[in-house]
This record gives structure tokens, C-alpha cells and sequence, in this order.
């Protein structure tokens, strides 16, 4: 009997700064809201996804295109798996601990 | 230390512009990432789970206040205002923008910085002892070998495309403190019966998921030999290493594979059919390279601490900083002092901007503008005076900076893992801040005494866990982390790899098995004396763990 189709979203890495970003619903772009990223629920419609992103990697938007399986919807998405979660929420899990007056740069993504 | 002449300005600067060229290409599509990755990997730029990586090249952790000011300046511009030192001495940003790659290569070049063959398939940075040239036990300084072996080995046309990386540390005294053994090449400075100085050269260390002790290849190599000698060796290798599976391509599968007596014979058999003279090393180049390593004229000092001396009588915590941090100098009166980036719940081995530019404030005033990089993830000031640790210590303590853990439990070694890395299977980073909190007390860490904890997040052991005297591995099992126990592992001169306790344990449980491996020493040692090292190389695994699977039944997975 073959395996059900898992949700899964599209994620790649953004070519000029390395950042993870999702490709959007529409196929028309990439965000790096996790949540506003476009699930796809059956093979066509993620072959015809992946299309989309295949080309984008082409005009040299993003590198490195996985396929990540999800479950959930709206705020309740999210990845199945650990390192994919980490991956999504942008950040490490960890927390720095800095002493008064001792600060990360907030210019470049608000701290860790 | 090292300055660059015309020829090395020329060099960097060669590199940069070519590197910028190649990323102009690849952003605008001239190059693919397939054509794009291998440069980009000699470059020291990766991609990880969250961003690019870049990896700075710190040659054997050696670096002026100078530098450590651009370092503060790029990761604050071009990054998140921090940076991670690595176990190879270097310095990683985790944020940088491939399209920022080329501003900070030509900040890194102004100050004599790069990030040349800080990975790729090629010889990476060679390491050394963080306190070359001013231990009290030191032999001889190695950094003038490991800075005449950078040279060597920078864009070596013949070893650009090893079959995989190649790793060298040099160490200068009979204590190891640079984990030679777990070197590709390993380099100790030793002395003949006619007090000639030469090397004792160990081949096929190496840690990653098939971790091996290196062999002894020779017992001794003149000065004048060294390079002509190590370029055979990666030869061999260059020849000989397999290229058909990657994870048996390093030097330590060829030795593993084909025994030590071969290795000896074919490096010695193209050694001995070199022309002659050919990379032999003059003794007026070797002793012009030495003299950039000079030890700086220090100020007379007084052989009593008075000052210090009053303070540690009244403040336990600086007592503690100053016995465990401060390592005996050459010179009477100062010391080398190792501030530990492992703050109680910390991150091992990260550091602000803000605290680099104190540190760099405090080497220019305490320590001859010069700082060290340790291959566990502190820094040093290696020309400390005695009577000057109270105000150090003071100045560290405001930037969180004056944890006197060195050594002890808590200084905990630390793979970025799951957290940054692309390969990792599990998280490491908060393993260890968890460790650090539960021992997080001074009296605690002191009543334990020397113990050395080694995390990694992937069988990559870059956490260096093979090594550790308790050795955690993180992996992933059925969607979950789990951590395996391993014990008894070592990287100075007694290298040892560690055994496996056995089952592995949940990421709520390993924090526990720990302690539980801590309490049965504590009640098995012969007394404070022995340390956890030499107490279970007496006892062995079997009390371990009886304990953790007695009393953690059902935990360990």
C-alpha cells in the first residue's frame, strides 16, 4: 500500500546572504515567515512547486531547495521534524546570556 | 609576532580579489554553486542551517589587539555582533552575507587576516600550543615551524586537491597541550642525546567518526629537514589516499590501512630521493623567522605578589581565578593568563564585540598587546604580571569575562551542533550550558578537580567528544536526540580515545547521567588527588557504568 502524502513546504537558502527563506503560495517569491510559506498537500501540485523553485535557483534567488514535511496549519504549522523546526524559526535555540552593558548588534536580525 | 612582508600583503590580496571575482560571478549566475562550492570552501565560507558561515583563519592562535579590534568591527557590521572560536583556534561569524564576503575579506587583509584553506581539501590552519613562547615548561616556541609550515603549505600547487582535509599542530613542550595526537600530522619539539633540537613526527591522528591515535613515524627530524620531510609525507598521502569514498580518504585510513612500517617506507624512500637542498630549511630563514617570535622586553616585576596575594586572602572567587586561570610564565613575576569564554550557563567559546574590544583594552595595557586562541575555546594573555591580575580580573568580571574554571568542569568544549550546524544530528550547545549550570558551583568544581567534558553534535566529532574525558555525542534516533557516554579519553600526552558507557540517554536525562558518573568518582577516588582521568584508567569502565544503568534503568535509550 503506498505511503499517504505528508504536507510538505519548500525552503532553500537565499543565494546572496545565506538565509533561509520558503516559497510562497502563489509560487510568485520566497518569504522567510515560515507560516506565510505555501503547503503543498498532494505530488502534482509539489512537483509543480518544486518547478517553480528549480527556476528560481536557475536565476540564482536561492540555493540549496529541500522539500520539508509539516503538519499543522496556520499558526500550528510547523515541520515535523527537529533540525527543520530549528531551521524555520530562523534562529538557534539557545539563549545568550551577556552581562549589563554588554550587547549583540541589533542591525543585522535583532540579536541571535 | 609574524608580520606580513610585501610578498604576503601581495598574496592576500591576490587571493581576495580573486575570491570577490568568483563571487560576482557566482551571484550573478556565471558560475554554478557545483563550479562555485569548491572555491568558496578554500575561502573558509560555508553554508549551514541557518546562513553563511565564514571561518577566519587565527594561525596557530596567535593575534595582536589590533586584529581582535577588526575582528569586534566585522562581526559587529557584518554580522550579529559576535563570534565563535573554534577547536582549531580560528574564529567563526555565523550571519555574514555572501555578497558582504568581499568588504570583510579586504577588512580581515588590512590587518594581516584571512580565511584561506580554512577548509576545502587542503592543509588548514596549523595549530600550536596556546602558550608558545612563554610556558615555564616550553622546550622550545613552536610557532616559528607552524608559521614556516603556513607559508609552505598556503596555495601549495601540488596539494590543493588533497583526498581530503590535512590537519598539523606543532607542540614545544613535553606536556601536550595542542591534542597532537589527533592530528593528521603532529609535530613535537624534542631534543637528541647531543642536545640538537629537532621533532618527533606522528602521522594518521584524527577524530570524525572513525577517530584514531597517530603513530610515530620518526623519533627524530632535524630543523632543517622539517619541511622537505612533511611535504613527503603529503605526497604519500597525495598518491596513495583513497579519493573513492569520502569518509575513508583521510591519512589516518591510509596508515590504518596499509600499517605504519609501509608509511615509514614510502615517506622515507621519497624523502631520501629528493634532490638536494631541495626545502631544506636554512638555518639563517629559520632563525629570521624566530626572531618575529622574540619574547617582548618585560618590566621587571616583583617576585612576591603582594597585591594579588592581598586579594585572593579576602576574595575567594579571585583566589580561585587566579589558581585555576593563571598558567606559570618563563619570565618570574608574570603569568599567562587564560580567560575562560565558558561562563556559568554560557556559550562555550562565543564572544561579543563589545568583549573582544575589552579584551583587546586589556592585552594593550597587560600584556604587550598580545592575545592567545586555545584549541578548547578560551583566549589568553599570555604576559600577565602577577600584581596586575586583581585589576584584570576586575575589568573581565564587568564583561562576564572572570570565570576561573579553567580545567575544571565546567569549561566545557563545545561543537556549535544542531543549533548552526548543517551536519549536525542533535544540539550540543545546550547540553552544555545545562552542565555548566548543575556544576556551576565554584566550591563544587573545585571539590571535583580536573575534568574535561567534550561535546559534539554529529559523529564529526568536532566537539573533539572522542577526547574528552567524559565525551558526549549528540545523534538523532527515530526523530528524537539522544546522547551517548563515553569515558576515559584524552588529548594531551597520554592520548586515549574514550569507551562507550553504553545505551545513550535522552537530552533530559544525559545532564543526570553525567552527575552520576561525577558522584562515582568522587566516591571512588584515592582522595583529592586523583583526578577523574587517572581514577578511571585505575578503575576502569565497570563501577561507571554499573552506576548509570543501575541508577538511571530505563533511561538510557
Amino acid at each position: 500500500m503506498a505511503k499517504a502524502f505528508v504536507s510538505q513546504i519548500i525552503s532553500a537558502n537565499r543565494l546572496a546572504d545565506g538565509r533561509v527563506v520558503f516559497l510562497l503560495p502563489d509560487l510568485s517569491g520566497w518569504t522567510a515567515d515560515f507560516r506565510a510559506s505555501g503547503v503543498w498537500t498532494n505530488t502534482e501540485a509539489l512537483e509543480a512547486a518544486l518547478h517553480a523553485a528549480k527556476a528560481a535557483e536557475a536565476a540564482n534567488v536561492v540555493l540549496d531547495i529541500v522539500t520539508v514535511e509539516v503538519e499543522g496549519a496556520g499558526d500550528r504549522l510547523k515541520p515535523t521534524g527537529l533540525r527543520e523546526q530549528i531551521r524555520a524559526s530562523l534562529r538557534p535555540t539557545i539563549v545568550p546570556r551577556l552581562p549589563e552593558g554588554f550587547t549583540l548588534d541589533s542591525a543585522h536580525g535583532g540579536g541571535i | 609576532m609574524y608580520r606580513y612582508d610585501e610578498f604576503d600583503a601581495g598574496f592576500v590580496a591576490d587571493r581576495v580579489a580573486q575570491f570577490s571575482d568568483q563571487i560576482a560571478r557566482r551571484l550573478s549566475g556565471e558560475l554554478t554553486e557545483d563550479q562555485f562550492k569548491i572555491h568558496r570552501l578554500m575561502n573558509g565560507v560555508y553554508l549551514q542551517l541557518h546562513a553563511y558561515m565564514l571561518r577566519i583563519a587565527i594561525p596557530y592562535g596567535t593575534l595582536s589587539t589590533r586584529q581582535v579590534r577588526k575582528l569586534a568591527d566585522v562581526a559587529r557590521r557584518f554580522d550579529k555582533g559576535y563570534g565563535h572560536f573554534t577547536t582549531r583556534q580560528n574564529l567563526q561569524l555565523n550571519w555574514p552575507a555572501l555578497s558582504d564576503v568581499p568588504e570583510i575579506l579586504r577588512e580581515l587583509a588590512s590587518v594581516e587576516m584571512h580565511c584561506i584553506q580554512t577548509s576545502g581539501n587542503c592543509i588548514r590552519n596549523v595549530t600550536a600550543d596556546q602558550f608558545a613562547g612563554v610556558a615555564a615548561d616550553e622546550l622550545e616556541d613552536p610557532r616559528p615551524y607552524a608559521e614556516i609550515l603556513r607559508q609552505w603549505s598556503s596555495q601549495h600547487p601540488e596539494f590543493t586537491y588533497l583526498p581530503r582535509k590535512f590537519k598539523i599542530a606543532v607542540n614545544g613542550a613535553a606536556h601536550d597541550r595542542a591534542a597532537l595526537l589527533t592530528h593528521d600530522v603532529a609535530l613535537q619539539i624534542v631534543r637528541n642525546d647531543k642536545g640538537e633540537t629537532g621533532f618527533a613526527v606522528y602521522v594518521g591522528g584524527g577524530q570524525g567518526r572513525t577517530p584514531m591515535i597517530a603513530k610515530l613515524i620518526r623519533d627524530f627530524l632535524p630543523v632543517e629537514h622539517l619541511i622537505a620531510y612533511v611535504d613527503s609525507i603529503v605526497r604519500v598521502y597525495n598518491l596513495h589516499g583513497r579519493r573513492d569514498n569520502k569518509y575513508k580518504a583521510r591519512i589516518k585510513i591510509l596508515v590504518h590501512e596499509k600499517g605504519i612500517d609501509w608509511m615509514k617506507r614510502e615517506v622515507e624512500r621519497d624523502f631520501a630521493g629528493r634532490p638536494d637542498q631541495i626545502l631544506m630549511l636554512p638555518e639563517e630563514d629559520v632563525a629570521a623567522i624566530r626572531a618575529y617570535f622574540a619574547p617582548p622586553a618585560l618590566p621587571a616585576r616583583p617576585a612576591q605578589f603582594t597585591k594579588a596575594d592581598a586579594r585572593a586572602a579576602k576574595d575567594e572567587r579571585f583566589a580561585a581565578f587566579r589558581r585555576n586561570n593563571v598558567m606559570a610564565h618563563k619570565t618570574p613575576g608574570y603569568g599567562a593568563l587564560t580567560i575562560s569564554l565558558k561562563p556559568i550557563g554560557g556559550i562555550p567559546g562565543d564572544i561579543t564585540s563589545d568583549q573582544m574590544e575589552l579584551v583587546a583594552a586589556l592585552a594593550d595595557q597587560y600584556s604587550q598587546s598580545e592575545i592567545r586562541v586555545t584549541h578548547e575555546q578560551n583566549v589568553v594573555l599570555p604576559h600577565v604580571a602577577h600584581d596586575d591580575l586583581p585589576a584584570v580580573y576586575d575589568a573581565l568580571a564587568e564583561a562576564g569575562l572572570a570565570t576561573g574554571n579553567i580545567g575544571l568542569v565546567t569549561d566545557i568544549l563545545s561543537c556549535p551542533g544542531l543549533d548552526y550546524c548543517a551536519l549536525a544530528t542533535a544540539r550540543s550547545i545546550p547540553i552544555a550550558q545545562s552542565l555548566s549550570e548543575r556544576f556551576g558551583d565554584p566550591e563544587r568544581a573545585a571539590l571535583i578537580g580536573p575534568l574535561k567534558i567534550k561535546i559534539s553534535g554529529c559523529i564529526n566529532a568536532c566537539g573533539h567528544h572522542h577526547v574528552g574525558h567524559i565525551g558526549i555525542l549528540g545523534l538523532e534516533r527515530r526523530g528524537e536526540e539522544t546522547y551517548q557516554l563515553t569515558l576515559g579519553g584524552s588529548a594531551d600526552e597520554n592520548t586515549s580515545l574514550g569507551a562507550l558507557t553504553g545505551p545513550g540517554f535522552s537530552k533530559d536525562d544525559i545532564v543526570d547521567a553525567i552527575e552520576t558518573v561525577v558522584s562515582a568518582y568522587l566516591d571512588l577516588r584515592e582522595g583529592p588527588q586523583e583526578s577523574f582521568i587517572d581514577a578511571y584508567r585505575r578503575l576502569g569502565m565497570a563501577p561507571f557504568k554499573a552506576a548509570l544503568y543501575a541508577q538511571n534503568s530505563g533511561a538510557g535509550i
